[in-house]
């Protein structure tokens, strides 16, 4: 029995995976439209932006931070993008790299804050989800909130509301964050430092370079995050991706990684993803409102941060016995 | 030298700044320093002065509150709603159980379930901010008689404010669970070995956040009459703001709610003096921002100066 419950524990995505059966069991039955593939697809293309921010936050978080930057970095990149395409005559893939440089130079800032100067994750990128979302204002101009992208951007457009690609790129990030995870040494210097950074720092990791690298390609990727975000809507508002941090953080601790750093799981993270599209498409063909939604998601986040402590220390009294997982 | 470095208050250089800049603004447009502006900005610093009064106690244990907006937002629709009833009494009381027992319910989380603060509270918010917008339907609750209007005339929201504020400094400074405030901040694991619970003291300063924040939202509606879900939005981020740039260590044990009456100062004249220098609001945010990050890098580098 012990060793039932010891093994079962062990596995960090089961809770997460038995809640995205349940949450899907529970729509499939009461709304028909729910398992259409195409509407499906929609909202896994809906929720690119949020995987990719979930695989980056599951990096970091690993390392025993947090960057709650990341929808304020995609909302600034979003607004870089369509104000270089709509008002200076620059190519798309100029607009793009811009927006992608702005992203990676908000990941450098966070990274070289916390890891340099030794500032505390939480009000480095609290500041910086500010700072952000501010110059998203500045950039987009007074009085302005919405900036349509022109019809010279239209293969972004065609890319991003019509194809898979979304979708696609979400996926190859996960699955190059679940590579260096479990197997380059990158991955495990990560998983140390999250573990413990001074035995990290001891063993000779270089800890700061590490943590700017994490930092940094949560930037770059927010800043993808943005051009998609973008392209899906073929418009960038001043307030696009509030919210996406608490939704990508969410799916991450629901996903089985420790908020406790050490222990990450991109796959858990991806399945949480799932749960948290699964909840919006379920919650608006039954046409509840959105804030039950959030509502959800919140208690789901308090849930999974709750269960995640008394799971350590159910381990840990086991732990005695059968060795730490 | 270290001595001597000790005897300079935590808040010298930003009451410095403060001066400077108040004499800049005052030097650039003569509406700047006038009683007339004087009111406008208690009237804008308020609720965001007692909220960071709040907060200022939150982060001296050590911990932040992301939910405080949140709070006020749920706290104060209970107040409205009962208000535009003519229930003043019960709105009041209802504002203040709704608010103390979020704030309690954020501090069971964070000490009995051992949450991080940042990610109890992140849940929280989302909790509290959609239970306000879903119970008020997303209306607008006007007060067509104010019973608390009292409260937005003159110079009454500074009287407010500087009251709150002074008696949250007397309770940190001079009383038995202010001193256990700071020790819980400073060094969790003694203040446990000292015979002290740090959960029970964690608990208090959360329930009396939250408790801040009723009150804060009945200042909000006594100068507006009117309250709507998404009224505070940010008020979190100002209140942070204010506390950090005040000089009050987000490591915890040290700092000061006068500081952050200084933090609030400076926001606010910041705000209101590049309003009227002819700088846009829009900028307000970006600065408050880059504001928070200096705050945060000079403490860092003070503290490494005093262990030096």
């Amino acid at each position: 029995m012990k060793r039932f419950l010891h093994r079962s524990l062990s596995v960090k995505e089961l809770p997460v995976a038995l809640l995205l059966c349940g949450v899907c069991a529970y729509f499939s039955a009461s709304e028909p439209r729910f398992a259409d593939l195409n509407g499906l697809m929609d909202v896994a293309r809906q929720y690119s932006t949020h995987a990719l921010l979930a695989v980056s936050l599951t990096l970091i978080i690993a390392s025993g931070g947090i960057d709650i930057s990341v929808g304020s970095v995609v909302g600034l990149c979003a607004v870089v993008l369509a104000s270089l395409l709509s008002r200076t005559n620059v190519g798309i893939s100029t607009a793009c790299a811009l927006s992608l440089a702005v992203g990676t130079f908000c990941g450098l800032c966070n990274g070289a804050a916390i890891a340099r100067l030794g500032l505390q994750p939480v009000v480095v990128t609290l500041s910086m989800m500010a700072t952000a979302r501010g110059l998203a204002y500045v950039i987009a101009g007074p009085g302005v909130s919405t900036i349509s992208l022109p019809s010279r951007a239209h293969l972004l457009v065609t890319i991003g509301y019509e194809s898979n690609v979304p979708v696609l790129i979400a996926l190859i990030w996960a699955a190059a964050a679940y590579a260096v995870l479990s197997q380059s040494s990158f991955g495990r210097y990560v998983l140390a430092i999250g573990g413990n950074e001074q035995a990290a720092r001891l063993s000779g990791i270089d800890v700061s370079r590490t943590k700017i690298i994490v930092y940094c390609a949560a930037g770059a990727v927010a800043g993808l995050g943005g051009i998609l975000t973008a392209a899906m809507m073929s418009t960038a508002t001043t307030d696009a991706g509030l919210g996406y941090e608490f939704e990508a953080i969410t799916a991450v601790l629901m996903g089985g990684t420790s908020i406790f750093g050490g222990e990450a799981t991109v796959l858990g993270s991806l399945l949480g993803v799932a749960t948290a599209a699964a909840l919006n498409r379920g919650f608006g063909l039954m046409g509840i409102n959105d804030l039950w939604r959030m509502m959800c998601l919140g208690l789901i986040l308090i849930g999974a941060v709750a269960m995640e402590t008394s799971r350590r220390r159910v381990l840990t009294s086991l732990g005695s016995h059968f060795g730490t997982p | 030298m270290r001595l001597r470095r000790k005897r300079i208050p935590r808040e010298l250089p930003t009451l410095g700044f403060l001066t400077v800049l108040c004499l800049a603004f005052s030097l650039a447009n003569k509406n700047f320093a006038t009683a007339a502006n004087l009111r406008t900005l208690g009237a804008d610093a308020a609720t965001t002065c007692i909220l960071a009064v709040g907060m200022t106690a939150v982060i001296l244990t050590g911990g932040i509150d992301l939910s405080v907006a949140a709070v006020l937002s749920l706290a104060t629709l209970a107040a409205a709603s009962l208000m535009a009833k003519g229930l003043t009494a019960q709105g009041l009381v209802a504002s203040a159980l709704v608010g103390a027992g979020c704030g309690f319910f954020n501090g069971v989380l964070i000490t009995r379930i051992f949450m991080p603060p940042i990610i109890a509270t992140l849940g929280t918010m989302y909790v509290f901010q959609s239970a306000a917008a879903l119970a008020s339907g997303g209306q607008c609750i006007v007060l067509e008689h104010n019973p608390i209007a009292f409260l937005g005339k003159g110079f009454v929201p500074l009287l407010v404010l500087l009251g709150t504020t002074l008696f949250a400094a007397g309770v940190l400074q001079y009383t038995r669970v202010g001193r256990y405030i700071y020790a819980v901040g400073g060094c969790e694991e003694s203040t446990r070995l000292s015979g002290i619970d740090p959960n029970v003291i964690k608990i208090l300063v959360y329930t009396a956040n939250g408790l801040l924040a009723a009150l804060g939202g009945i200042v909000m509606l006594g100068i507006g009459s009117t309250f709507q879900a998404n009224d505070a939005q940010g008020y979190e981020l100002a209140a942070i703001a204010a506390v950090v740039i005040g000089g009050t260590s987000i490591n915890g044990g040290q700092g000061s709610v006068l500081g952050t009456l200084l933090g609030i100062a400076i926001t606010t004249v910041l705000r209101n003096g590049a309003i009227l220098a002819g700088l846009e609001a829009r900028w307000a945010q970006a600065i408050v921002g880059l504001a928070i990050f200096l705050a945060v890098a000079v403490d860092k580098i003070r503290r490494e100066d005093t262990t030096r």
